[in-house]
């Protein structure tokens, strides 16, 4: 017998446990248990009857969407980010570093505005950025100034001759080659040996000495660090946005993603151009990647999904949109991996929610692939004819968003209640259709956002 | 007999080796260096057409910009001093304006204003209003290109166009802004002259306003 080992930090509660046959349970039984289990009102502490109803009818008018009925009142989505700070007058640094600050500022957002689901995706702490030495991205009060917008910079942090060790390896080229390029406190990791050692026990010593001392000691140090970091930021965001939906009864959508393969390469790991110029110099080698990388974004999405405990997984799209590429490569390039990664999902239980950002004007039909069963996604729309979405996707999936960012950070109410009305009373009717703004909205009027979220009742239906 | 027209299609396909290796043998041959940055001129007059037309896109654009960098660099030793520089079709400053550090779509559209035969001088990302005030009366362009992808980069453009009516400079200067999330209702809360989403239409922008 061992003796007790020194116990670590307490162990956060995890969701609940699955049912015990989940296994054998199919794509569709998954998702029954997933929605029901978000949708009831049953398994949370709600304050009052009341709460539990509001949340019950507002948790409903989504699925019915995702379903493609028609709600009594289009469901409005919440999706704000910086503007939540801006409106309590919070620097964009606070929500990166300050957890008091930040859920101060979403519960503020919760109590000004009519919103009937969370506000606010995907929080993103400072500190742990801080301590591994992020060089991916820019963010307010770590790499920039405390009032500015986190922001990506590019740089090809895969390399155009390493397309072979992803597709042959895609996690062991992670961990060796891209984690320690992307985080400085991660360069150890370049010394990971392989678990292959551990199939017989003589291979205790090669597997677990390197991780003794040295680089790849403080890169393991780096990583405990940095997970104690993001929990002691997210734990009071977490309980501020649990105490929103048994208070004000809002149901929490926008809580999981991933990213399609495609994008996975050509956001952060080739970079825009190099990826661009990578389709005629290497196009077999994208390919092959995106097919590699299939299997990954899927788990990211189930994983995302169930740390949240919400069954819709936001798919942010970026390098398939119109003007990235011609209708002929996104058909080659982008959508082959990508529509796997969709069925797989559905597969795993899950609703997709697809974000379209800029526009598919060029290849909106293409949504509608019959391959693709019907009532099981969700996609968001950025700059998009809506319109042509609804000939498209009406009896295929649910479809929503296209409220411009610069309607709510430069015009007025008035001109926001008739954009939203035009939605509201021609695309709408028929079912499947929800709003929302078409970009995170980090800055806005509050006037503007009061008219956004008034919209859905003053024009729904009677 | 060099086939320039063969060089020209290359280019024109993205076939990046073939067009590099007819133009190393043709320099070898002793074709007119002049001749095949004619074929090249051509060759991106084809492509263009293609962008318009929907068929290319921006891939296209940075492929055969890349392209004629690299064969520029391999027909220049051959040129005689100055030969094969046209007249420049106008001058333009750029940069991402203020609170904002994205380069991607400014580069793309400062790589294309060139390879289209403007002088270009890129001042930058995150640069204060003042500074790019400061750089468009030293250096005197035809056109100011303000690019900025966040929401946020909305109101720096306002106050770079206020400050140009302060100090009297308004009327002397194009103002075009640039970035995905830009429309009409940004353009006019900007005060500038156009907003433009890709970089073509940008370039396209700047060679309407030169022809005007």
């Amino acid at each position: 017998m061992s003796e007790k080992l020194p116990q670590g930090p307490p162990k956060k509660p995890g969701p609940p446990p699955l049912p015990e046959n989940w296994g054998s349970l199919s794509g569709d039984e998954k998702f029954n248990y997933f929605t029901s289990n978000w949708a009831s009102t049953k398994n949370k502490p709600f304050v009052s009857e009341e709460v539990a109803e509001k949340y019950g009818k507002s948790a409903q008018r989504w699925l019915d969407v995702l379903a493609l009925k028609e709600p009594d009142i289009v469901p409005a989505l919440s999706m704000f980010s910086g503007y939540i700070h801006e409106h309590a007058g919070v620097k964009p640094a606070a929500a990166f570093y300050d957890p008091a600050k930040a859920t101060e500022s979403q519960h503020k957002f919760h109590s000004d505005f009519d919103c009937d689901y969370l506000a606010g995706i995907l929080p993103l702490p400072g500190r742990p950025l801080d301590t591994l030495g992020c060089k991916l991205m820019k963010w307010p009060g770590g790499t920039l100034p405390e009032s500015m917008q986190f922001q990506y910079t590019e740089d090809e942090f895969m390399r155009a001759d390493e397309y072979d060790e992803l597709i042959a390896n895609p996690e062991g080229y992670m961990l060796r080659k891209y984690l320690p390029r992307i985080f400085e406190g991660l360069s150890g990791l370049q010394n990971l040996p392989t678990p292959f050692h551990l199939v017989e026990g003589t291979g205790v010593t090669p597997f677990f000495a390197p991780f003794a001392g040295g680089p790849l000691r403080e890169a393991i140090d780096s990583i405990l660090k940095a997970a104690d970091e993001t929990m002691a930021h997210l734990g009071p965001l977490i309980g501020s946005a649990m105490k929103a939906t048994v208070t004000k009864g809002l149901p929490g959508i926008i809580q999981a993603s991933t990213y399609a393969p495609y994008d996975i390469i050509g956001d952060t790991m080739r970079c825009t151009t190099p990826m661009m110029m990578d389709m005629f110099r290497r196009p077999e080698k994208i390919r092959a990647a995106c097919d590699a990388l299939v299997p990954y974004s899927i788990r990211m999405g189930i994983e995302a999904a169930m740390a949240s405990r919400t069954p819709f997984v936001l798919i942010p799209l970026h390098k398939g949109a119109d003007g990235f590429m011609s209708r002929d490569q996104f058909l080659d390039f982008y959508w082959p991996s990508f529509k796997a990664q969709l069925l797989g999902l559905i597969d795993a239980g899950l609703t997709p929610l697809p974000f379209v950002e800029g526009s598919y004007d060029q290849r909106v039909d293409l949504l509608a692939d019959p391959e693709l069963p019907k009532g099981k996604i969700m996609w968001l729309f950025d700059r998009t004819d809506m319109r042509a979405v609804k000939d498209a996707l009406a009896g295929h999936s649910a479809f929503g968003g296209n409220v411009p960012s610069s309607l709510f950070a430069t015009s007025t109410a008035d001109a926001i209640d008739q954009y939203c009305k035009d939605l509201l009373e021609n695309v709408a009717p028929g079912g499947g259709f929800f709003l929302s703004p078409g970009a995170v909205i980090d800055q806005a009027i509050p006037e503007n956002v009061h008219a956004y979220f008034n919209s859905v009742r003053k024009y729904a239906k009677h | 007999m060099a086939d320039l027209n063969e060089l020209k299609e290359a280019v024109v396909e993205m076939q990046e080796d073939k067009a590099l290796s007819l133009t190393k043998q043709f320099l070898e041959e002793g074709v007119d260096p002049v001749s095949l940055f004619g074929a090249y001129q051509g060759a991106l007059v084809e492509i263009g057409v293609r962008f318009e037309k929907n068929i290319y896109f921006i891939p296209e654009l940075i492929m055969s910009g890349e392209i004629m960098k690299t064969a520029a660099e391999l027909i220049k030793p051959h040129l005689a001093e100055g030969a094969g520089e046209s007249e420049k079709l106008g001058k333009v400053l750029m940069a991402t304006v203020e609170g904002d550090i994205h380069d991607i779509g400014k580069n793309i559209v400062t790589m294309m204003l060139e390879i289209n035969g403007f002088e270009v001088k890129d001042i930058g990302v995150d640069v204060p209003v003042t500074k790019i005030v400061d750089e468009v009366e030293a250096y005197q362009p035809d056109i100011i290109g303000l690019s900025g992808l966040l929401t946020l980069a909305f109101e720096p453009m306002q106050r770079v166009v206020t400050t140009l009516t302060e100090r009297g400079l308004r009327d002397k200067y194009k103002v075009l802004i640039g970035g995905s999330q830009l429309d009409e209702q940004v353009c006019t809360y900007a005060g500038a002259d156009a907003f433009v989403t890709d970089a073509v239409a940008g370039v396209n922008m700047c060679k309407v306003w030169m022809q005007a």
